[in-house]
């Protein structure tokens, strides 16, 4: 029987769990601060859309007001896609469901929606607007996935084009948002996904070609 | 918590284990690892015998050859016999040139392997002591005399020299002299706790009465230098190593033939611990651990975390591209537990291989690693080298148990 120099296996033992679990700590710690940096260009997104809002408002000539939002349009889109996606990050990967960072983001989201268009009746542009409504909830959308990997592709396929799209994606299925029952009660939408393009409902799966041609042919 | 999740944690944790180990380990026997034999007197040392296998070396030969011609070692004790391998080219001519400073030249009927020449070199061998030689190896002038004096303990069955990379050229063969280097410390490591399990071809010493016992080396083996280290640990010789006692070998100049060699080091692995299984017993202490079972340890959990780090690069919505993807990067998201624990892994890895580095480079009188110059192959070593080993040994584990031919291709 040969020796076994147990301290070796138990000091090592001991001094992994620490540094495993310092490490796991760490990380954790991290996460869940990590909603922090989301909030605040939430609220620094939704500061220029109001702003942009009142001008309207109070705007008596509509052609100041468009001149500045055509300008402004793009980084709305974008700020409100990049927060969308860390939020669906931390959704689906780090299993963080913050309902206040969801409520304020379908607000940001809303807001867009509302600004868009308005910019169609007040400036005469060309903008298209889509809304994606789909389902978290396990069971009741088998296509959701791929229903946002089409828009992705529809929304690529604009991003050169004359014709100006806006996506906007809401979880029909959180019943803690007031915007998502605005949207019920609007659309009355009983499947996941439905789409709503430029006020049409189009209930279950559209691939991004069947998109595209609807939003061609002027929605 | 799913499946992978929990499987790349436990992975983690495995890894993180066995890279503390060694440095736990060093802290326990530190002293253990600068130990040094007493000095022997030419009177003193016992006769040795250096068989050197040969096939097809060509010139290269002359090398090897040449740095024995200045060994140290009392010429009356020295025996130097080449056993060439039936060559197709004048490796058997050169040795025979050698036969004027006393050198014996054979040359076999037949071809039958690196293992065969050892064992006939040792059937004819003299020596209370024998050395395996690699052809291409160049000895330092008193490593011989460094590897003869652990034997002045009769406890002892094999010395390992200390193999390091001749002249590397190319950033491949320098990350080989990192490799070489700080696994030549861990060897030295092992030793403290008696868990020596492979005593290298490029240069080893053995007790001609312990290789007897044995049996010698087995042809069959694709690595029978730790074939050999196994039967000589189970019959209870102590194994050895000496950090100073330098040989030069080649290091692999290219990828495919280095992947060729690992594929053979690690086919030779497996076969020799099916052929040896009575080692996986709790008798034999950290042997056991050490010697048997650290590799495999590493093995499952190394394909587990490196193939979920390639996938995520290349298919979006795998478990790591959403913790380390470039879009996380942007977004600030680098704070993963299982990435925080991956980067203390690094660190550790990095300290370490400096150190073990430069502990061999101080007894070889180099200068230590310079972190400017040296950076090229830090990286590829830390973060590119290790990538490759889980898949030599997916295939090689694929090729021995389909039977693949074995052949002995590479050194």
């Amino acid at each position: 029987m040969r020796m076994w120099t147990w301290e070796i296996y138990a000091i090592t033992f001991v001094l992994t769990v620490l540094l495993f679990l310092s490490g796991v700590a760490i990380g954790y710690y991290l996460n869940s601060t990590a909603g922090n940096p989301v909030m605040a260009q939430i609220e620094s997104t939704n500061d220029n859309m109001l702003n942009m809002q009142l001008l309207l408002g109070s705007e008596s000539k509509p052609g100041l007001f468009c001149s500045m939002y055509a300008g402004l349009s793009p980084a709305f889109e974008n700020e409100t896609w990049n927060i969308g996606q860390q939020l669906e990050y931390m959704e689906s990967s780090k299993k963080q469901f913050d309902p206040s960072l969801k409520f304020k983001y379908y607000q940001l989201e809303y807001r867009d929606l509302l600004l868009a268009r308005n910019s169609v009746e007040l400036c005469n542009n060309s903008m298209k607007t889509i809304i994606y409504i789909y389902s978290n909830k396990e069971g009741q959308c088998g296509n959701c996935v791929d229903e946002g990997t089409a828009l992705w592709r529809v929304r690529n396929y604009f991003a050169n084009r004359s014709v100006k799209l806006r996506i906007y994606s809401f979880d029909g299925s959180s019943e803690e948002s007031s915007i998502i029952g605005i949207l019920k009660q609007t659309y009355n939408y009983t499947a996941y996904p439905t789409l709503v393009i430029n006020d049409k409902v189009y209930a279950g799966y559209k691939d991004a070609d069947a998109v595209v041609a609807i939003i061609e042919k002027g929605g | 918590m799913e499946i992978i999740t929990a499987l790349i944690y436990v992975s983690a944790f495995i890894l993180l284990y066995l890279t503390i180990t060694f440095i736990v380990l060093f802290a326990l026997k530190h002293r253990g690892v600068h130990f040094k034999p007493k000095e022997l007197a030419d009177s003193e040392l016992p006769t040795l015998s250096v068989v050197i296998p040969v096939y097809n070396e060509g010139e290269s030969l002359r090398l090897g050859l040449d740095s024995i011609l200045k060994s140290d070692y009392p010429k009356e004790k020295l025996e130097i016999i080449i056993v060439d391998d039936c060559s197709k080219d004048n490796s058997y001519e050169i040795a025979k040139e050698y036969e004027k400073y006393g050198f014996k030249a054979v040359k076999k009927e037949k071809n039958t392997g690196a293992s065969d020449s050892k064992n006939v070199g040792i059937g004819m061998a003299k020596g209370e002591l024998v050395a395996t030689l690699d052809s291409d190896s160049v000895v330092e002038s008193d490593s011989f005399r460094k590897l003869a004096c652990y034997f002045a303990d009769k406890g002892v069955g094999g010395v390992a020299a200390a193999i390091r990379v001749r002249n590397p050229k190319n950033i491949l063969e320098k990350v080989q002299a990192f490799e070489y280097d700080s696994i030549l410390f861990l060897r030295r490591l092992m030793m403290t706790v008696d868990s020596i399990y492979v005593t290298p071809g490029g240069l080893s010493m053995f007790r001609k009465s312990a290789m007897k016992e044995i049996g010698g080396f087995d042809p069959q083996s694709l690595t029978e230098d730790q074939e050999v280290a196994l039967k000589l640990q189970k019959k209870g010789y102590k194994l050895m190593c000496a950090l100073d006692a330098f040989v030069y070998t080649a290091a692999m100049p290219r990828l495919d033939l280095l992947v060729k060699q690992r594929i053979r080091w690690v086919r030779g692995g497996i076969w020799n611990r099916i052929k040896h299984k009575d080692l996986f017993s709790l008798d034999y202490g950290d042997f056991l651990f050490f010697g048997m079972m650290t590799d495999l340890l590493v093995f499952i959990p190394s394909i587990i975390l490196i193939s979920s780090i390639l996938y995520g690069f290349i298919k979006p919505q795998a478990y790591w591209s959403d913790r380390i993807g470039l879009s996380n990067f942007a977004y600030g998201y680098v704070s993963d537990p299982i990435i925080i624990v991956t980067a203390c892994m690094v660190i550790i890895t990095a300290v370490w291989l400096m150190y073990t580095v430069n502990n061999i480079r101080s007894y070889a009188k180099q200068k230590p690693i310079s972190l400017f110059r040296e950076a090229p192959e830090m990286f590829v070593y830390l973060f590119v080298f290790g990538y490759i080993w889980p898949y030599i040994w997916i295939t090689s584990l694929y090729m021995e148990l389909a039977g693949k031919e074995k052949k002995w291709s590479t050194r």
